[in-house]
């Protein structure tokens, strides 16, 4: 099981791997559990999306701020503060593999503003805009 | 090129952080501070959309470098504008 710089473990986890990052941009993937007595949603809610692209947003965050302080393996967290601009157009079922873009837009101050796009069987199931917050709570004003 | 007014600062304030439901327009005026508690009370969060509205609309970059120098208030955000456009 892969590990991530976000506090959120199963069954709140809503990343299984880290694919690729370039430059500003990442990809993560949630593979989604077939229908079981663990799981028995029959489809997957839509705000779940929003939560995956959040953790996605949040260890991209995590991840980028570590290489921009030269990776000497301080991790620093992010915390969600805000979501906007949110559009949902598909439904997601058990059994399929959400794949999540984040992509870092502008950082200001703490705050950190990254696009986010969830894509099931190359089809866009949801964006949003994500605010980070460096730090977390108490972290840099 | 036209020069931006504080007034369409003023706007573009208020429509981004959906600031019509607190304030007229005419009570927020464009030399008072736009963070801490004798001014609008602005944060963080809203720094950075600021930040991202003013490019969309003008094409001019605030570095967060100086963010707390253009941020001052409305008329300062004017001032930065009419001299990076």
């Amino acid at each position: 099981m892969a590990t991530f710089p976000i506090p959120h473990r199963e069954p709140f986890l809503f990343l299984t791997r880290h694919d690729a990052t370039r430059g500003e941009e990442a990809l993560f993937a949630y593979e989604m559990p077939r229908h079981s007595d663990s799981f028995s949603l029959k489809m997957f809610p839509s705000l779940l999306m929003v939560e995956a692209m959040a953790q996605a947003a949040a260890a991209f965050h995590g991840v980028r701020m570590n290489e921009d302080d030269g990776g000497d393996g301080h991790v620093e967290t992010g915390v969600l503060a805000s979501v906007d601009k949110v559009r949902v157009s598909g439904r997601p079922k058990p059994g399929d593999t959400l794949t999540i873009k984040i992509k870092r837009r502008k950082t200001f101050g703490p705050m950190v503003l990254l696009d986010g796009e969830v894509w099931v069987s190359h089809r866009l199931a949801a964006t949003a805009e994500l605010y980070v917050r460096r730090g977390g709570p108490g972290g840099p004003e | 090129m036209s020069q931006v007014t504080a007034v369409e600062v003023r706007d573009l304030v208020m429509e981004t952080l959906n600031l019509h439901e607190e304030y007229e327009p005419e009570e927020v005026e464009v030399d008072a501070s736009l963070f801490g508690d004798d001014g609008l009370g602005l944060d963080s969060l809203d720094a950075l959309q600021l930040a991202v509205a003013v490019e969309e609309k003008w094409g001019v970059t605030i570095d967060e470098n100086i963010g707390e120098t253009v941020f001052a208030n409305i008329q300062t955000i004017a001032d930065h504008i009419n001299a990076n456009r």
